[in-house]
């Protein structure tokens, strides 16, 4: 999950307690910002680099030692092998030069280049590479689908519309960061949501998904499967899938 | 430019707060890097370095009127200064850096002095080595989204300094 310090530093018990924990009684503390709703943690550092450390919690451009990866969404077949990982962004009218840079930096992350198929999904596009020999190399997207009808109504069940989860502006991350990682979540849940009961679904696919899916194979490994946001992978066995403990968040309100 | 104006004394407080902060759970406070994350040996840096290191905030000087923060290796510690706060010019990347993103850089300084750096810190060059550290300090989950941009505008900021007094040596 993407979280935002505020970089407000003020004494406090921190909420969060993982085992490194200095502030169980008080300590200086900061304040970071959890979605859905901008929910406000207080927590001490510790215990912040112990959740990033751990991949429970992301902060853009923020790094600390020992970290697991997090990725967005892990498509896994039935016996829980990781077939899909997805990234989510909101760029709305995005070019697909775009497109393939966000590709390229991801190949460079391990997980991402062992899965055998990469999904980038914006609100407006959604771009697939299948993996193949030169999957490393290859950075033309192998299927391409407009989402917006089939996400339409999982939009309007949450009251949302395409602008509620895509970034027009092209400095909206810095000028308003915080509903930006709102938008993230959402569009991020949505696109779960979408998958998992698409993967499961008994009917006929509609046509263009059945392009999308069925004619790059991907349907065929991860039908019945299942899906997972903000999987934690471990490098070493980097295609299982492996459940994560919760983060005790907020256990320990007073 | 930061600002120039002795702290107050709660001044100094809020500083030792965000300190105290920043360096809870810091490598060298009762606690090793091989216990925390297990080294696996394949490290660009020795990670023993960073053992048993703490760093101090000598707040002595704070008080006084266009005192500057800076890294002292000689105490292992790093001095308070006036210039802790941010300045008023908002236009300027280094002015406007907040406390915790100013005490965050100098905690960078601190930690890549353990780690073995050892740049100029005097003459053109220097504005290289605070460059650095200020990348260094902007990869610190504690800071804001706007912390991480201005520590980063600030190394720009520096290497146009040195690219500027290069061309003039």
């Amino acid at each position: 999950m993407q979280v935002m310090p505020t970089g407000i530093v003020f004494y406090g018990v921190c909420k969060v307690q993982t085992p490194k924990c200095v502030a169980q009684d008080g300590a200086p503390i900061t304040a970071v910002l959890v979605p859905p709703g901008r929910t406000q943690v207080n927590i001490c550092k510790p215990c912040l680099d112990e959740l990033i450390r751990q991949g429970s919690w992301v902060v853009e451009g923020a790094r600390v030692r020992g970290m697991r990866q997090q990725i967005d969404i892990a498509a896994c077949s039935p016996n829980g092998e990781i077939q899909l990982v997805a990234e989510v962004k909101n760029k709305l009218n995005s070019s697909a030069n775009w497109a393939k840079k966000v590709y390229n930096r991801a190949i460079n992350n391990s997980v991402v280049s062992n899965a055998p198929y990469f999904m980038l999904a914006l609100p407006d596009q959604f771009y697939l590479w299948k993996r193949n020999e030169n999957f490393a190399q290859t950075i033309e997207p192998h299927f391409a689908l407009n989402p917006q009808k089939f996400i339409k109504p999982y939009l309007a069940a949450k009251s949302l519309k395409i602008n509620d989860v895509g970034v027009v502006v092209e400095d909206e991350f810095r000028n308003e960061p915080y509903s930006v990682i709102e938008k993230h979540y959402r569009f991020q849940t949505i696109v779960k949501e979408w998958l998992s009961d698409i993967i499961t679904l008994n009917s006929e696919l509609p046509d263009e998904l059945r392009y999308f899916l069925v004619s790059s194979g991907l349907y065929e490994k991860i039908r019945n499967g299942f899906v997972e946001v903000e999987a934690i992978i471990d490098e070493e066995n980097a295609l299982k899938w492996r459940p994560q403990p919760e983060p005790r968040l907020a256990l320990a309100v007073p | 430019m930061r600002n120039q104006t002795g702290l107050t004394e709660e001044q100094i407080q809020q500083c030792q707060l965000n300190w105290i902060f920043l360096t809870s759970g810091e490598v060298g406070i009762g606690e090793t890097l091989n216990e925390r994350d297990g080294n696996d040996g394949n490290e660009h840096f020795s990670r023993e370095k960073l053992v048993d290191v703490t760093i101090q905030l000598d707040t002595s000087q704070a008080h006084i009127s266009g005192s500057k923060t800076k890294f002292n290796e000689d105490m292992n510690g790093v001095v308070l200064g006036a210039d802790a706060f941010p300045g008023s010019n908002a236009i300027d990347p280094n002015s406007r850096l907040s406390l915790l993103a100013c005490l965050a850089h100098e905690l960078s300084h601190a930690e890549r002095y353990f780690l073995g750096f050892r740049r100029p810190w005097k003459g053109v060059d220097s504005h290289l080595d605070e460059a650095e550290t200020s990348l260094h300090a902007s990869f610190k989950p504690v800071l804001s989204f706007y912390d991480r941009i201005d520590l980063v505008e600030d190394a720009r900021s520096r290497i146009d300094l040195w690219s500027k007094e290069i061309g003039e040596e």
